[in-house]
């Protein structure tokens, strides 16, 4: 394939592939993010490849291998184009009903259907579903188009448009400016403006300058910038360019976690073909511009995520923040100007090109424009991937696209902001999903993970145990952090197990307070979030844990006790069988009794009893 | 220049400075542990925090490597500064409890007790990084560097061994603030003065060695060409006691003198290289017992009453002397012990060994003698050279004099790693935590510390004043209470209550006459040298002032015509150097025949060395030949009661001459 000269070129080749193209073809895509291929969708996805081979249709229809569609609850996901019939969790087995039916004689079956837990209704198609439709898909539009290791599907939704456009129409200072202009902020956590940062860069002094993709997401139950990656690597890679093109640097990289061999398969594969397309490389789009791309595989530290870190380790060192009165846009990776940033902020950038500072506007709130990608996980009915735009209410978040919470059960709180970020209590449900409100209820964006708690959740174990997972992520260099969290972890290890005291509280609240103003880097700054917010909207939990030693919740084991109520037993002796410590015992149809010596409190008992007779309090 | 407000002071500074570098170079101080001039900022440690404000918006940051900026207020006593780095000390000191410039540091932000419990105590390591930074920036060798993540952070050399790359330059460990670097794997850390210690212990075994051959050869009776009674003439308490209660000088103790110059040059060298006793108590026992200071008063006090005791010619304290304290038991017990074993002490046959075995004298082996001896070692488990701090007289005697003394120990604080391990070196612990000086009374010059000394900053030498600022130093106070002590002992002892009314107490030759009891140091060198065995120390009978105190036994062995050793090995001089000529005509006692049981055997007449002394005669009233004494000739040698067959008490017996009041 020759290199593609120009603009112009890249157009041609853009019809050609439509060209090849029929809109109103049938295509099966069968989702290839994380969570369905867990769920069996490689063996789905060969099973249409069997089906249609069988009924001889295979030149008829395409069957596609896409990246994440978001709604990984209800995976592996089918959706058939062009009518976009949706059909969630699709076993091997279903598949040659669906290509008989469905595919051949266009028959809807009604069984493999989506309902509707709230109405209990039906749903035919994708954009249908409530998940689906309360959402502003911008980053994650694409994703259940195309197939991730297509450039030419790429380029057939427009890929690689914005590229073009900056190299042939528009200077560094203009691309700068547009970027200023939308008021994009970091999606990395921080929010900082990425205009700025950009213009930082460009007016460095030196040649030699660099552009580094975050791709570490260290967060537990973050995973957006490996669906992005995932689903669509051009579209970061493209923003990188333009970025590169910005800054006025011509080496590009990916920080990218070992653990995510997909991702790096994609997007090194992804570089590949751009380079082949004339792309990324030597002059590109015979503009003269050149920008080559490495990709760096980090070994996984949580910490490496923040860029100072992120830097050393790139540079071989220990993946050590340092202090950041200097900048990495002034001295960053080998002491180069170095422009750092999330995927997603990368992955907007095309799109703000493409449409426009002002459509990119027209989106969010005053501080925080356009959408987000959030991982929203815990005790919600329909945990997955949403794009929504900045402001949407937390409530709406869970209720209108989370399908609110699971076994009818009453929230409690709301985690953002990964480990380090904080909880939202119930009555606060009200305030918007952005960077101002998040920071002043306590919590922050992070990188936008989402865990919903439910009236079972003890927050003072919630805080325990992301002060357990801070504090053996800390580098270890800075005191605060390094003694501090582990300190603050210990007190409530304590509380958890009983053995709280008098003055516990104004020890962690001094410890809190201390770490973040001590603290190095944003790690240690915010790692004491969870405890300070919990302290700050559930002090009553922590004060049942020290003071009466009980856990309000029914969470803490040693806080705990499991009995039968007596009048809701009907003796059948399920409990009995499963306790593992066989310390249930009672004749047939005869109350139970739980002997409290040999009970563990692992709670089976409560889980298998169906008559809601197992109480704990 | 660049203005900003420090603390409220404004101070101007060089562009490119950092705040912590300003303030230093205005003299303000701004606590900090990570950070040196010649290394670049870390911030590590978070304890230089300051709260500065800049265009009205104030935060907590750290100092070490915050750039000075024009109109910058920074102010490093904010509370919120405060709370901070007082937080962090406590976070460091309650990993390292027992790290001392943590423990300086926090005890200056009032943190008296760590906040949090550790369950390493020893750990010292505060992660300051200056040692991996030095080997990187200042040695340029990267031989160590940091592991881990988060507490299991921690310094070491690739695979934890020791690097061929490393020069061994010891830069990282002059720059380790806490003494750490010692166990990093792979990084030696040497003491500089190691020789000196072998050096002092050859010394000290070389003198036990000596001390306890002259006693061993004492005790065999054979001749040696030094003085057997060498450490005692050079023990300047005991000369300083027997001239005081003898009044008079003491031309035998005058080697004492050289101690006390030696001790005005050198200190306390006698305790930490001779005194035999000190090299025993210096091989065990806690060197950091926790025992109150004003203990070491004691040993002061006994000084002065000793002394106060002598003034009234009482010496009888002086059984508490160091030497004294060893010799006896070796002499008393030990070596006759050992020697009887091997060869048996010759028994006389005949009559006189049929008495010595029936009469119930007291035994050949003084066991009592161990006592004091064994109450010393026993002490010295609670605490190394227990008896040397608190208690020994002649200790606090050199002591006071080495607080004179030309050269004495300081700490060049220049040089001063401030690690303190010499106070973990210690024997004596006299080494003030606070800032590592010690008290040249309490140094004995062992120089243990300067074994361990990583910096060379231990040093013995013409700098040190005389310290008088130690709370258990002798003030007017205590020596008002040793005095009365002394003089109140003294009466008491001289009371007839205590007096003894013993009329057989006999004196080696020539004591009785010599202000005995003033003198005597209680030493018990001339009971072994008797060969005889005719000299035995006195437990209860000669009184209390007695105690321990020579006395002449004739039922076990007369005084030898032909021996003067006893006044040969006194090194008080209390029984004097004599020669056999003058010794032959010093009169210990009289010899009192006891008619009513006396068998007319006439042995002891053939006995007696002294011509006209003892001869045959008839007294009034009796029948038969009877020895009769001639009072003016006798001599009370003791010959006529060893050889009395009578069993038990023998028919004629020396009597002590009264007492002249
Ligand atoms: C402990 C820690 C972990 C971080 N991890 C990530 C991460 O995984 N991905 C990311 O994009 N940013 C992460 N950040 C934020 C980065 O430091 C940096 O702010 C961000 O990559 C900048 O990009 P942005 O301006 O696009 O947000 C982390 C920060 C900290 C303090
Ligand atoms: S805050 Fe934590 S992660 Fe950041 S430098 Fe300090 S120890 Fe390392
Ligand atoms: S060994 Fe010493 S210098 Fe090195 S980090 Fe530990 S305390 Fe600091
Ligand atoms: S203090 Fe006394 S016993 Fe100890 S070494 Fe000195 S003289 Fe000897
Ligand atoms: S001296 Fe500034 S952080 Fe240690």
């Amino acid at each position: 394939m020759a290199k593609l000269q120009s603009a112009t070129e890249l157009e041609t080749w853009r019809k050609d592939v439509l060209a090849t193209r029929d809109p109103n073809k049938q295509t099966i895509t069968i989702c290839g993010g994380t969570g369905c291929r867990a769920l069996e969708g490689q063996a789905v996805s060969d099973a249409f490849h069997a089906g249609l081979a069988a009924q001889g249709l295979a030149s008829q229809v395409d069957v596609k291998m896409t990246g994440c569609h978001g709604f990984c609850e209800r995976g592996p996901l089918v959706v058939i184009f062009p009518q976009r019939i949706f059909y969630p969790g699709v076993t091997a087995k279903a598949v040659p009903d669906i290509v008989s039916k469905t595919i051949a004689k266009g028959e809807i079956i009604e069984k493999l259907l989506y309902e509707d837990p709230a109405t209990g209704k039906k749903i035919t198609y994708e954009y249908d579903v409530p998940f689906y439709r309360e959402q502003r898909r911008v980053l994650m539009e694409d994703n259940g188009l195309i197939d991730p290791t297509s450039i030419e599907d790429y380029v057939a939704v427009g890929g690689y448009k914005a590229l073009a456009k900056v190299l042939s129409e528009m200077t560094p200072d203009q691309v700068i400016e547009e970027v200023k202009r939308s008021k994009l902020r970091g999606r990395g956590g921080a929010g900082f403006p990425t205009g700025r940062k950009w213009e930082d860069a460009r007016k460095a002094p030196g040649d030699t300058k660099y552009v580094i993709i975050n791709a570490d997401e260290g967060d537990p139950g973050a995973y957006q910038d490996r669906s992005l990656i995932e689903g669509n690597p051009h579209s970061v890679l493209e923003g990188l360019l333009i970025g590169a093109y910005a800054v006025g640097a011509h080496r590009g990289f990916i920080y990218i976690r070992n653990e995510y061999p997909m991702a790096v398969q994609y997007i090194t594969k992804a570089a590949k073909d751009a380079e082949a397309y004339g792309l990324l490389g030597e002059n590109i789009l015979g503009s003269g511009f050149s920008c080559t791309f490495d990709v760096h595989r980090g070994a996984g530290a949580f910490v490496c995520g923040e860029s100072s870190a992120l830097m050393r380790s790139m540079e071989g060192k220990p993946g050590e923040p340092r202090s950041k009165r200097i900048h990495a846009t002034e001295s960053g990776l080998w002491d180069k100007p170095t422009v750092l940033n999330n995927t997603k902020t990368w992955a907007l950038v095309p799109h703000i090109i493409n449409r426009g500072a002002d459509w990119f506007n027209s989106i969010g709130t005053e501080g925080s424009k356009g959408t987000m990608v959030f991982s929203l996980v815990g005790k919600v009915n329909n945990t997955g991937l949403v794009e929504v735009p900045m402001g949407i209410t937390i409530r709406r978040l869970i209720n209108d696209i989370g399908g609110g919470i699971r076994d009818g059960k009453k929230l409690k709180a709301v985690q953002t902001g990964g480990p380090s970020g904080g909880c939202i209590p119930e009555s606060l449900a009200d305030s918007q999903v952005d960077y101002e409100s998040l920071t002043k209820v306590g919590s922050m964006m992070g990188s936008g993970a989402m865990i919903v708690l439910d009236e079972d959740t003890c927050m003072v174990d919630t805080a325990r145990y992301f002060m357990g997972f801070n504090s053996s992520e800390s580098c270890g260099k800075c005191t605060a952090c390094r003694e501090g969290v582990v300190r603050m972890y210990n007190i409530l290890e304590r509380i958890t197990h009983g053995k709280g005291e008098e003055g516990d509280i104004a020890q962690l609240e001094l410890l809190g307070e201390t770490t973040r103003n001590g603290a190095l880097c944003a790690l240690g700054r915010t790692a004491p979030n969870p405890v300070l917010t919990t302290l700050r909207y559930f002090r009553d939990e922590y004060e049942a844990h020290i003071k009466d030693k009980k856990c309000p919740a029914g969470v803490c084991k040693d806080l705990i006790s499991f009995s039968v109520l007596a009048d809701k037993c009907t003796g059948c002796g399920l409990c009995k069988r499963n306790c593992p410590q066989e310390a249930i015992s009672g004749e047939k149809k005869q109350a139970h009794v739980i002997d409290q010596q040999k009970c563990i409190r692992c709670g089976i008992c409560r889980e298998v009893c169906r008559f809601d007779a197992i109480k704990v309090e | 220049m660049v203005a900003l407000t420090i603390n409220g002071e404004l101070v101007e500074a060089k562009e490119g400075m950092t705040v912590l570098e300003a303030a230093n170079s205005a003299g303000i101080g701004i606590p900090h542990l990570c950070s040196e001039p010649d290394i670049k900022p870390y911030g590590a440690c978070r304890v230089c925090v300051v709260e500065v404000t800049r265009n009205g918006r104030s935060s907590v940051t750290t100092s070490c490597d915050l750039p000075v900026e024009e109109g910058m207020v920074i102010d490093a006593r904010s509370p919120a500064a405060l709370k901070t780095r007082k937080m962090m000390v406590d976070l460091l000191l309650s990993r390292c409890p027992n790290v001392r410039p943590l423990k300086h540091l926090a005890a200056g932000l009032g943190i008296k007790q760590p906040s949090f419990s550790t369950e390493n105590p020893a750990e010292d390591c505060i992660l300051c990084g200056l040692c991996v930074r030095a080997c990187d920036e200042v040695a340029q060798k990267d031989v160590i560097g940091f592991v881990d993540r988060g507490q299991q952070r921690k310094v070491t050399t690739a695979y934890d061994q020791a690097d061929p790359y490393c020069a061994s330059c010891g830069k990282c460990i002059k720059y380790c603030p806490t003494g750490a670097i010692e166990h990093v794997p792979g990084i030696t850390v040497k003491g500089l003065g190691r020789i000196w210690i072998y050096l002092r212990q050859a010394v000290q075994v070389g003198m036990l060695a000596l001390f306890l051959y002259l006693i061993y050869n004492t005790v065999r009776g054979k001749v040696l060409p030094v003085p057997a009674n060498l450490f005692s003439r050079f023990d300047p308490l005991m000369a300083l006691v027997a001239m005081i209660g003898g009044k008079e000088l003491i031309a035998n103790m005058i080697p004492a003198l050289i101690t006390i110059v030696v001790t005005l040059l050198i200190g306390r060298v006698w305790c930490g290289w001779i005194c035999p006793l000190g090299t025993v108590l210096h091989a065990y026992g806690p060197k950091f017992p926790k025992l109150p200071n004003w203990l070491r008063s004691i040993k002061y006090i006994l000084l002065i009453a000793f002394v106060g005791g002598a003034l009234l010619g009482v010496l009888a304290f002086m059984w508490f002397d160091p030497i004294t304290i060893f010799v006896r038991p070796l002499a008393g017990t030990v070596f006759p012990y050992l020697l009887q074993k091997s060869a048996p002490i010759a028994i006389p046959d005949g009559l006189a060994a049929q008495r010595v075995a029936e009469i119930p004298l007291r035994p050949l082996i003084h066991r009592e003698l161990l006592i004091p001896l064994g109450i010393v070692l026993f002490l010295n488990l609670f605490a190394k050279r227990f008896w040397c701090r608190y208690l020994c007289p002649l200790g606090a005697l050199i002591a006071l004099t080495s607080k004179f003394a030309l050269i004495k120990r300081y700490v060049d604080k220049k040089i001063c790693f401030e690690w303190g391990c010499c106070l973990h070196s210690c024997p004596m612990d006299t080494i003030a935590y606070k800032d590592l000086s010690s008290d040249p009374g309490e140094c004995i010059m062992c120089m243990d510390c300067i074994g361990d000394c990583p910096s060379g900053s231990t040093k013995f030498g013409r700098k040190a004043k005389p310290t008088w600022v130690y709370s258990y130093d002798p003030s007017r106070r205590k020596a008002l209470v040793g005095v009365a002590a002394g003089v109140a002992g003294a009466f008491l002892l001289r009371m007839d209550a205590f007096k003894s009314k013993y009329q057989y107490l006999i004196r080696p030759p020539g004591a009785e006459q010599n202000n005995f009891l003033s003198k005597c140091i209680r030493c018990g060198q001339c009971i072994k040298i008797c060969p005889n065995n005719a000299l035995h120390l006195v437990a209860k009978e000669g009184g209390i002032e007695s105690h321990l105190t020579p006395v002449l036994i004739p039922r076990t062995g007369a005084c030898d015509w032909e021996c003067n050793s006893c006044g040969q090995i006194c090194p008080t001089q209390a029984i004097p150097k004599l020669s056999l000529e003058q010794k032959r005509k010093q009169q210990m006692g009289t010899a009192v025949v006891n008619t009513e049981i006396c068998i007319r055997c006439l042995l002891c007449i053939k006995e007696c060395p002294v011509k006209g002394a003892l001869v045959q005669g008839t007294i009034e009233g009796l029948k038969g030949k009877y020895p009769i004494v001639d009072a003016t000739k006798c001599i009370g040698c003791g010959a006529c009661e060893f050889i009395c067959p009578i069993k038990g008490e023998a028919a004629i017996r020396v009597e002590a001459p009264p007492k002249s009041a």
